[in-house]
């Protein structure tokens, strides 16, 4: 698997990100592959789910979209501007049109703000292009009531008030006040209840209609990939796997990754063998991954070509890539 | 840096889930009020601030002039003295003297705790913010400056430039520079790993901004509380100066005990006045400095751990509890573990939390029983309850537990503590703590085995070989030699599986136990317990928030809301036609993979209800799209699902007063007309 391989990237899109290439230096002069020449791309409008599990990269990829991680290699372009080559305020600036939700809700709220400073903080930092503080005020009250906060006492109080649910709203009204192209949300609802998590889902739903948000999920839970998700890309370790529509995905999983993780579901009703029979062994080191295809050392299917060479995303039905070169017939 | 993703939801300590459930109710988790001993401190401390601003305006003598009658002259006279503290050895009024070294002291402290305090945090703040280089060479540049001997320094720069204040100043600040640093090096290198930081990082904050906005006043409260014990070790530190005669040119404290001390024999109290006014103001701001500090953790508050046993159940609910159908001694109906009316209560500073209210459920060898609920609903108390582990609070059972015959409430503490080691096997969360990380796997293994079974080590150590090929870890000789660090996640929650199995447990209690791995690992360690715990004929609790892991491994299950089961039955059953409004509710709130991508979720309104004071009525009315006026007032009693009667323990049951799929869904217009 594992593939590198640009042909399934679209043209006219909003973020394009190209060979992607994230390493972080380890001790006695070894490299960790975090993320291993990743190509993907965004339209306006569009929700793009990356799962995977631990040590996958899909969380180091968010964070290098954002440049909250450093890229060893590649591009991330957003409205035709090249991110990477941007460094110090031009970078600062570029960077405004994205904005990230982390996977703590209440960790990622400075506990000794009140929510009103919260909210503004993008305003305050970057000034804003509404006329006069009156109506920047009507439009975080507008920011707040939808995202179900637009009680009246809500702006005074401070995080530890809230629920962790509560907190993920308020995260949410901070990032969406700053009007951003692409939101990045990294394990948004995995801190949440299964009912709380509910609401979440629905309330991103909602705002992708109503602001026309343009949404990069990341997640390691299948089921909450599949309800928020137009496209779906599965990665392991540091490569994508597959990247497809997300209901031809789940139907029709081709990947044997993306097949053990479906398989592995506990109580899905999907057409595989169980998952013991299309993954064994660990994860292997991300200082040292295998050469060829990474997913070969695990596969049922893997044969001396998978080990010699690395196979490139190829397209098996519309819309749907997948790197393998022996992957199951859709 | 993110070398390592977050672990798959949000995987919480014991001690947290604990905490989750110590307080159902955000809100409550209020601050601890800072007591009489701050008070009085903080009042001492006031007192001392007066004295020294209005010092001038006081009709206090001179404190240089003499004609004092001395203890010893008062006592020839037959008279008192004529000042409070009486005179020192030259017929000086001692409370003047004292009183005149409180200005001394304080802008001593003052000044010094404000300036080593600023430069401190600033260098300290820089440098575990920045990191990398700057923090490497700020670390060192403060030990060397730690290690550097600052008396000998004083000694040099007194005999040039005298013993101003300004001298003693600038000295004691340099000296206290490196502390401060410190501690606010810490304090900031950890809060730059919380979220937020990267949170205004992602917003676009400038660095600038990060330091003021988000690191700095998180930052304030514990350089205060540091900054009243460091203005202490000042008033310290010149009282031991002063002693060997380097002070100040001003009359202060430790002069008055230096001078003092030649003469304690004779006048004990013209070195004990001035000592005891030093001992309290020291005392004062240590107090004030430490009760600072509590209001930065409030979670500190540590209660004593105590387990306490209320009497036997006799409430009328137990009658209409199922399990009681059941409820022959001994597991006489072949039940493993038994619980009949189990009510555990936590006595929190916020009031006594009902954790487990009134729970009754039983299981059989061979059978797994899923518990799940959402956070705080009081699904890990009620395994926790038929242990006794408790982290931190003083805690009440009542009612029944048994596990394989044996009263785990009121049985012999020995009795128990077999039935602990023998019968029981239990994996909770998260294996890296649930592991000793400096004892190697093949200790920890044999460890119940030595302990329980008597067995020789050699035994011992073959039969860890076997439990190990069980559990499915490869290369096992090594392994065994292994410390848990060396180990993936997986691999560790299987060897803690193999502990708990060692003594071939017939009940196997499990709290969350794939929370922390990942979806492929949780697929092998849920089939490897469901088949281990076929193979043993064992009874398996299979606690989780996870309802597809529920669905996927478990015989029978119990919903749990509000600290009461509030349905259970067979599994196949609750998920083919859940009955109480609250599992049809969470069932639906879970995204379906049969179902298209953008299916609008079920989503349960409001908040799950506080456990220190439930509602009367049935506790999801609240938050129940069904709920009518009788939902409100009444607690509905369990009815059973079909034919009564035989079997009932197995049964499903539910307590709603309109059941979905009996009732209608929308409620019947009360007469009343009152709404939620």
């Amino acid at each position: 698997m594992a593939g590198s391989g640009n042909e399934h990237l679209r043209d006219e899109v909003l973020l394009s990100v190209t060979d992607l290439v994230v390493e972080f230096p380890a001790e006695r002069k070894q490299v960790v592959h975090a993320v291993s020449g990743v190509s993907f791309d965004l339209d306006a409008g569009e929700t793009l789910g990356i799962v995977g599990e631990s040590g996958c990269g899909k969380t180091t990829t968010g964070r290098a979209v954002m440049r909250l991680a450093p890229v060893t290699s590649g591009s991330v372009v957003l409205n035709g501007t090249d991110l990477t080559s941007l460094g110090g305020e031009p970078l600062r600036q570029a960077r405004r049109a994205m904005q990230m939700i982390f996977q703590d809700p209440v960790s990622s709220l400075n506990p000794s703000r009140r929510v009103r400073d919260i909210v503004r903080e993008g305003i305050e930092i970057w000034g804003s292009p509404r006329d006069g503080d009156a109506a920047d005020d009507d439009w975080i009250g507008e920011v707040l009531a939808s995202v179900g906060l637009g009680d009246e006492g809500v702006p005074d109080r401070r995080p530890h008030e809230f629920s962790g649910g509560q907190c993920q709203r308020i995260n949410i009204a901070r990032a969406l006040v700053m009007e951003p192209d692409v939101l990045i949300l990294d394990e948004p609802v995995s801190a949440l209840d299964v009912s709380v998590q509910a609401q979440i889902l629905n309330l991103l739903e909602g705002l992708k209609q109503r602001f026309g948000l343009t949404m990069l999920f990341i997640s390691h839970d299948l089921a909450v990939v599949k309800n928020i998700s137009d496209r779906v890309m599965v990665m392991y370790l540091g490569k994508v796997c597959e990247i497809a529509p997300t209901d031809d995905l789940y139907a029709r999983p081709t990947h044997p990754y993306s097949r053990a993780l479906l398989a592995s579901i506990p109580g899905h009703s999907l057409d595989l063998p169980p998952a013991g029979d299309l993954i064994s062994g660990e994860l292997p080191s991300p200082l040292d991954p295998p050469s060829g295809c990474r997913f070969r050392t695990r596969c049922p299917a893997a044969t001396e070509l998978c080990a010699s060479t690395e196979p490139e995303l190829s397209e098996v039905a519309v819309g749907h890539w997948v790197a393998c070169h022996h992957p199951a017939s859709p | 840096m993110a070398l390592v993703e977050p672990g798959p939801t949000g995987v919480k300590t014991q001690a947290e889930a604990v905490a989750s459930v110590v307080e159902p109710d955000e809100s409550a988790a209020a601050r601890q009020p800072l007591g009489l001993v701050f008070w009085l401190a903080a009042t001492w401390i006031a007192i001392l601030v007066f004295l020294a601003v209005f010092r001038d305006l006081l009709p206090l003598r001179d404190p240089e002039a003499l004609g004092i009658r001395t203890r010893e002259v008062a006592q020839n006279e037959g008279l008192g003295s004529n000042a409070w503290f009486g005179a020192d050895g030259q017929g000086r009024d001692l409370f003047a003297r004292v009183v005149e070294g409180v200005r001394p002291a304080l802008i001593l402290g003052i000044s010094v705790t404000l300036i080593a305090g600023l430069l401190g945090s600033v260098i300290g703040v820089t440098a575990g913010y920045l990191r990398g280089r700057v923090d490497a060479v700020t670390t060192i540049l403060i030990d060397i400056a730690l290690a550097f001997p600052g008396l000998v320094l004083l000694i040099s720069v007194r005999a040039t430039f005298g013993n101003s204040m300004l001298v003693f100043i600038t000295l004691f600040s340099l000296t206290s520079i490196p502390a401060y640093a410190r501690i606010v090096r810490g304090a900031s290198f950890a809060l730059s790993e919380r979220e937020f930081v990267d949170a205004a990082a992602a917003m676009g904050a400038t660095r600038r901004r990060i330091l003021l906005r988000e690191l700095a006043p998180n930052i304030a409260i514990p350089v205060l509380s540091f900054a009243f014990i460091g203005f202490a070790l000042v008033i310290v530190a010149e009282g031991g100066l002063a002693f060997i005669g380097l002070s100040l040119d001003e009359i202060t404290w430790g002069k008055l005990i230096a001078d003092g001390a030649g003469d304690i024999a004779q006048n004990p109290h013209i070195a004990l006045v001035p000592t005891t006014v030093m001992f309290l103001t020291i005392l004062a701001f240590n107090l004030v400095g430490d009760s600072l500090r509590q209001l930065y953790s409030p979670r500190e508050v540590a209660t004593q751990r105590r387990l306490r046993v209320g009497p036997h159940s006799n409430s009328p609910e137990m009658a209409t509890a199922p399990a009681a159908a059941s409820a022959e001694r001994n597991g006489a109906a072949g039940e493993v573990l038994s619980i009949r009316d189990l009510r555990t209560v936590l006595h929190t500073p916020n009031g006594d939390v009902r954790a487990v209210d009134g729970v009754s459920l039983s299981v059989r060898p061979g059978e797994a029983l899923g518990v799940v609920g959402e956070s705080g609903s009081g699904k890990t108390m009620i395994l926790r309850s038929i242990v006794g582990a408790f982290a931190l609070s003083d805690v009440t059972r009542s009612g029944d537990v048994e596990v394989a015959g044996l009263d785990m409430l009121r049985g012999e503490p020995d009795d128990i503590r077999r039935t602990l080691g023998t019968r029981i096997g239990m994996v909770s969360q998260n294996p890296l703590t649930a592991l000793n990380p400096v004892r190697r796997i093949e200790s920890q293994i044999t460890e119940p085995m030595l302990v329980h079974s008597g067995l020789s080590k050699a035994n011992a150590r073959s039969r860890a070989l076997d439990l190990m090929q069980q559990v499915g870890i490869p290369a096992p000789e090594k392994r065994l030699r292994d410390y848990p660090h060396q180990l993936s996640g997986g691999m560790r929650q299987r060897v803690t599986i193999a502990i708990a199995l060692a003594n071939e447990p017939d009940l196997f209690l499990a709290d969350e136990p794939t929370t922390a791995v990942d979806v492929t690992v949780q697929d092998q360690i849920l089939r490897l317990l469901s088949s281990l715990q076929q193979e043993r004929e064992m009874a398996m609790v299979l606690v989780t928030h996870d309802l597809a892991v529920v669905k996927g491994f478990t015989d029978r299950v119990a919903i749990v809301y509000g600290g009461e089961v509030i349905e259970s039955g067979p599994t196949a059953q609750i998920f083919a036609a859940p009955r109480h409004r609250y599992t049809v509710a969470l069932i639906a709130s879970m995204p379906d993979l049969d179902l298209p991508s953008h299916s609008e979720l079920t989503t349960i309104e409001g908040a799950p209800p506080s456990l220190i004071d439930p509602p009367i009525g049935c506790r999801f009315a609240a938050r129940c799209p069904a709920a009518h006026d009788i939902c409100r007032t009444t607690s509905p009693s369990v009815e059973h699902e079909g034919a009564s009667g035989a079997g009932a323990g197995d049964a499903h049951w539910f307590r709603c007063h309109f059941p979905a799929g009996v009732t209608a869904d929308e409620p019947m217009v009360d007469a009343a007309g009152e709404g939620r």
